[in-house]
């Protein structure tokens, strides 16, 4: 008997009869917050950093000023227009983006409750990017904060399909040496949101 | 200090008087755990709706166990539909060698692995490297022990036994930094340039999974520092361990369980990444291996089979003050702390027999536990399994002992009177339960706000 069957075949004598899914209404004593003043505090919070550009404002012209004048800029995003292009040649060989300083790329909403923002590869097309990068750029429409991972997946699925999606809230970060939290670990050093009015 | 927790024979009891020797230092590691649980309440309460969420996600996972035949394989189907490859592993040695087949079936002798409880479980490292493959671990606390020839004291935060003079010498040795420096960003920065090499070169790289969705086929892995991210992303083969039970059956689920399981660890409010892995990049491959291991026995265990909800968020360990005090390698077992002590006799009954005794009973587990297994509970159960086979550690009251061990002596007395004092006023009801056979014996005395040797140490010096 192969082990898919052996496992199979004990876990189905094994388990015990049928529970119930619970519902997933949340309660009516749920947190609710302002999103945008939560939003703002706990992405500061964990060492994110949050600009807002307001109407009227020209977006480049802000970015360009959030970063050292000598860092180069990947642009992924279809928001906003100018900088470098990914090269083709990083689909066979992704770690040649090691030297991007600024990646920059649209994510689809962000999440009050952990500051956390939803990217999908087809939306920033190469999956090692947001995390190859030394510092992490995102572009956030302001009317799409959502409360809570509860209405974040709601959203996730109302998308629909996607092959690699990820929430990322800040700077990558390890605190492995007694503690001491360290911001920039393997992934970006620093993480910047850009609120889009 | 260094202790493979698979080659120890002694006792646990014997492992945490060794751990003990040294005051300062388990008194350290005492409140640096304890520091971490009391961010861990802060994150918590400031969640009006955590209570439901803690049962809800028990709920849920109650399902997961009583559908898993189904559930396994609606995954296993969803997951062929996107392009991985399945394997099935009935114990660690299988794991073993169907994760060495795909590094023979793609000719590579080097690879990266990020943060994975199960590849630990099942000795992966050690195989593989009899096997000649080389297997740098990426998650920082992770490759601290392996430099030094360990393995991960706590599933959560590997090295939090080890002190950064140490880690500043160990990187010295290693990684060829300055001697004597030992500032935590420096060794950082460090081990960032030493490990993007490796991610830049290395074309398998392997990952633990924190969530498995039946719906979708899809692997979630959550990390702080990005390594699980950098690895299979610049790899040309990802593969992904899991236990079976890692299983959940919807993706919405998900919102129960991201909200639970960084405040639990340590207190954020969600992972810094939260990856979900549908398909493999085009030309890639993504390889999941599922993973048996005692836990399929342990489900038909039905006083134990709620310990297959763990989502190893740690909070359990951080609050022990057995574990606390003992440190993670006296358990002997890969999950250590009193998660550890139900699942690793479900696996080698003998073997693991002094470990459901290395517990006062208080309850402070089961507090905190975000999918609200009965962890004390089962930690009874088990003596009294252990006694039925004749098991049991010799010595009447073993508990009791625990007890004393922690409360008795004066040098611990002060740090575990300190927790307890903090336990008491803020949940008394933690220390009070009828299990605690320490509180069978007598009601708990009111928490003094000071404690006696505090008081002591003040009025000498006045
Ligand atoms: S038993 Fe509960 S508290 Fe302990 S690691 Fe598992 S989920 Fe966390």
């Amino acid at each position: 008997m192969s082990s898919r069957s052996k496992i199979l075949a004990q876990v189905k004598a094994n388990q015990p009869a049928t529970v119930a899914l619970p519902d997933l209404e949340l309660p009516a004593h749920a947190a609710q917050w302002d999103a945008l003043q939560k939003f703002v505090e706990t992405l500061s919070g964990i060492g994110g950093r949050v600009i807002r550009i307001l109407p009227g404002e020209d977006a480049t012209a802000t970015i360009l000023q959030a970063f050292d004048d000598n860092s180069n800029i990947l642009n992924v995003s279809a928001t906003v227009q100018g900088f470098q292009a990914l090269p083709d040649a990083a689909f066979e060989e992704p770690a040649m983006l090691q030297n991007v300083d600024i990646a920059l790329m649209d994510a689809a909403f962000g999440v009050a409750e952990n500051g956390a923002v939803w990217v999908m590869e087809a939306q920033y097309k190469l999956r090692a990017l947001p995390f190859i990068c030394q510092h992490l750029a995102v572009l956030l429409p302001l009317q799409s904060l959502l409360p809570n991972m509860h209405a974040a997946y709601q959203q996730v699925q109302a998308m629909g399909q996607y092959d690699f999606g990820v929430f990322i809230a800040g700077p990558s970060k390890t605190a492995d040496i007694e503690q001491s939290l360290v911001l920039g670990a393997h992934g970006p050093k620093t993480m910047t949101v850009f609120l889009l009015p | 200090m260094s202790v493979h927790p698979n080659k120890a024979s002694q006792p646990h009891a014997e492992l945490a008087q060794q751990f003990n020797k040294d005051e300062d230092r388990v008194n350290w590691h005492d409140e640096t755990l304890w520091w971490i649980r009391q961010k861990r309440d802060k994150a918590a309460w400031s969640v009006p709706e955590w209570e439901w969420l803690r049962q809800t996600a028990s709920d849920i996972k109650a399902h997961v166990l009583s559908n898993m035949h189904d559930l396994l394989t609606q995954f296993e189907a969803q997951a062929l539909a996107n392009g991985a490859s399945v394997h099935w592993a009935a114990d660690a040695a299988e794991h073993n060698a169907i994760v060495h087949r795909i590094l023979q079936e793609n000719k590579v002798q080097q690879i990266v692995k990020s943060k994975s409880m199960l590849t630990e479980e099942c000795g992966l490292n050690e195989y593989l490297h009899e096997h000649g493959i080389d297997v740098v671990d990426t998650d920082l606390g992770e490759r601290i022990v392996q430099l030094a020839g360990e393995t991960p004291s706590h599933i959560v935060l590997p090295c939090i036994h080890w002190k950064k003079e140490e880690i500043g010498e160990l990187f010295h040795q290693h990684l060829h930094t300055p001697k004597g420096n030992a500032d935590p960003q420096y060794l950082t920065g460090a081990a960032r340039i030493h490990l993007r090499e490796k991610f830049l070169t290395r074309n398998v790289a392997i990952t633990g999974v924190n969530f498995a969705i039946a719906e979708t086929g899809e692997v979630v892995v959550c990390t702080n520092e990005g390594n699980a991210d950098m690895g299979t992303h610049l790899a040309d083969v990802h593969i992904a361990c899991m236990g079976i039970e890692k299983l959940i059956p919807q993706r919405q689920h998900l919102g129960v369980f991201t909200r639970l399981l960084a405040r639990s660890a340590t207190g954020q409010p969600i992972t810094t990444y939260t990856s979900h892995f549908r398909k493999p990049a085009p030309g890639r491959q993504l390889h999941i291996v599922l993973v048996d291991n005692g836990r399929s026995r342990q489900l038909g265990r039905e006083a134990f089979r709620n310990s297959l909800k763990c989502i190893r968020c740690g909070a359990c360990m951080n609050t022990c003050p057995v574990y606390r005090r003992s440190g993670g390698h006296s358990y002997k077992y890969a999950i250590s702390g009193p998660i550890g002590s139900i699942l690793a006799p479900n696996l080698d009954m003998r073997k693991h027999a002094d470990l459901p005794f290395a517990s006062t009973l208080c309850g402070s587990c089961t507090n905190v536990c975000p999918v609200k297994i009965d962890i004390h509970e089962q930690l009874y159960q088990w003596r009294q399994e252990l006694y039925k086979e004749g098991l049991a550690p010799k010595g009447k009251a073993v508990s009791m002992k625990m007890a004393g061990w922690l409360l008795g002596k004066p040098a611990l007395y002060r740090l575990a009177g300190k927790a307890a004092r903090t336990v008491l006023r803020l949940s008394p009801f933690v220390v009070k339960n009828s299990l605690n056979p320490w509180y069978k014996q007598r009601e708990m005395p009111a928490p003094p706000k000071q404690s006696f040797s505090e008081w002591y140490a003040k009025n000498k010096k006045a």
